[in-house]
């Protein structure tokens, strides 16, 4: 009977194993996770929950087996009926200072219950030191600050996240923590003890210390397996591992020949499609223009395209004069990228106007007035 | 019970207009639709993942995208087509009466 052996519960995982069987896969499908049922990661910093993404029962009625233990070992399947999926995720990347384990991560659901425990137990105004203000990094420090704990943030950086955000929705959305009431600091963290740590040369106690410096490709068994691994392990368009083509690997784990590696929520779902395209052989649509979300201090921010290639940025303000969205130009004038604050439809207009190529004029990129459905469907009317 | 919602042209093609419970008596908000081939359709307006208003969402085809988290579902059977929303939204029958909407609740 063929078979399907996914290896890893999270989003790109658990989006196959509901692909195969939206489509009528008749194999065997099982899942293998040392965290048991599946649950969603982006609300972990958001809200410090663990949301699963369906009940234990939806896996009994569709036939999907969930075993929770953690594969060290794997042979590469030898029926061409067969197929290893490596959704393996990434690891928090650790400070390479002395007491690194004095700092916690916020990476698992594990870790997500225990530091909502000891904010929602501990005393009102304890002390959280959070080291790097990455998407994790802010979105706990405002969760924590929500929750009525005296919050610290380090960064490396006066505009962390410029290269997703663009620099200036980036400094615009690093100063804001500052107006929350969190003590936000730029600085090198040296050196970590369990409840203090030395920041470019200053002192900052606290009962809770949290590193949030991103995270790596989790490669251990695609390595062990032989499978290629450069910066994640090497897959083709049909998410097929270079070296086998019985093992697909998918997700923030995987990177695809030529391209940087997508570590986002929406890339490892559009991953799990293809891949149920390439094991049921059917047509795989492609990915879509990267987007991504996140929540901090009640603003929802979202980044449509990819920053890191644009050379010029327009800035839309709202009538308060705040920067509402930055779009990003490449070289050659065309709409690459867009980051917003609360955009409502801006990220879907600028996710089609990106996709079908369609550069809106300075003007109407500036001008609040002109509202996203006017943006994205300009050549429809 | 049905529910005189007025005009069906005050919902342009690819727009959405809230019936807010507190109007038409319904059990909950529901969001009517003006789809891309000229049907008007009808679910519930708050999204099943988390509070958003399918009413503000992207309608494109036959299918509203969430605002907040991307999530689409079937206008004709409010099936939810990706995640993060795993339930599906539920529907009403709207039916245009005389250039009026007419929502079933």
């Amino acid at each position: 009977m063929p078979s399907v052996h996914i290896v890893g519960g999270g989003v790109a995982g658990f989006t196959l194993a509901r692909e195969l069987v939206n489509k009528g896969y008749s194999g065997s499908i099982k899942i293998s996770d040392p965290e048991g049922l599946p649950y969603d990661r982006p609300p972990l910093s958001k809200s410090l929950q663990r949301e699963h993404f369906v009940p234990l029962s939806w896996f009994e009625e569709h036939g999907v087996g969930l075993v929770q233990e953690s594969v060290t070992e794997l042979s590469v399947p030898t029926e061409p009926d067969d197929w290893v999926v490596l959704a393996t995720g990434t690891t928090p990347n650790k400070l390479q200072v002395p007491g690194t384990e004095y700092a916690r991560s916020l990476h698992s659901g594990e870790d997500a219950v225990f530091l909502s425990s000891m904010l929602e137990d501990g005393m009102f105004g304890q002390r959280v030191l959070i080291i790097g203000a990455g998407l994790v990094g802010a979105e706990f420090a405002a969760t924590a600050k929500m929750l009525g704990a005296q919050v610290t943030l380090v960064s490396s950086s006066s505009a962390p996240l410029s290269k997703v955000l663009g620099t200036d929705m980036a400094t615009a959305l690093h100063a804001e923590h500052s107006r929350r009431g969190i003590t936000s600091m730029t600085g090198a963290v040296t050196e970590l003890g369990p409840t203090h740590a030395m920041v470019s040369g200053r002192r900052i106690d606290a009962e809770i210390i949290v590193a949030a410096i991103g995270v790596t490709a989790e490669t251990t068994l695609a390595a062990d397996m032989g499978l290629e691994i450069n910066d994640g392990i090497v897959v083709d368009e049909s998410l097929r591992t270079t070296s086998q083509r019985q093992v697909l690997a998918i997700g923030d784990a995987a990177r695809m020949v030529q391209r940087p590696r997508a570590v986002h929520w929406e890339a490892a779902m559009e991953d799990a499609a293809i891949a149920a395209a390439t094991i049921m052989g059917t047509e795989a649509t492609a990915h879509s223009v990267p987007w991504f979300w996140s929540d901090r201090h009640d603003s929802h921010v979202e980044t449509v395209g990819d920053f890191g290639k644009a050379s010029r940025t327009i800035s839309r303000l709202n009538r308060r004069g705040q920067l509402q969205v930055l779009f990003g130009l490449d070289e050659s004038g065309s709409l690459i990228a867009a980051s917003m604050v609360d955009g409502g439809l801006m990220s879907k207009a600028v996710k089609r106007l990106i996709a079908r190529g369609v550069t809106p004029s300075i003007e109407e990129l500036r001008d609040p007035l002109v509202g996203p459905r006017d943006l994205g469907r300009q050549d429809q009317t | 019970m049905s529910y005189q919602v007025g005009p069906a042209e005050q919902i342009s093609r690819g727009d959405a207009l809230l019936v807010p419970a507190s109007d038409s008596g319904a059990s909950e908000d529901i969001a009517i639709f003006h789809a891309a081939d000229g049907n008007f359709y009808a679910l519930q307006d708050e999204c099943p993942h988390e509070i958003a208003s399918l009413s503000d969402g992207w309608v494109e085809g036959c299918e509203v995208e969430c605002p907040l988290h991307a999530s689409t579902f079937d206008l004709k059977s409010g099936k939810v087509q990706c995640l993060p929303a795993t339930d599906d939204a539920r529907t009403y029958k709207v039916a245009v009466v005389d250039g009026n909407l007419e929502l079933d609740i």
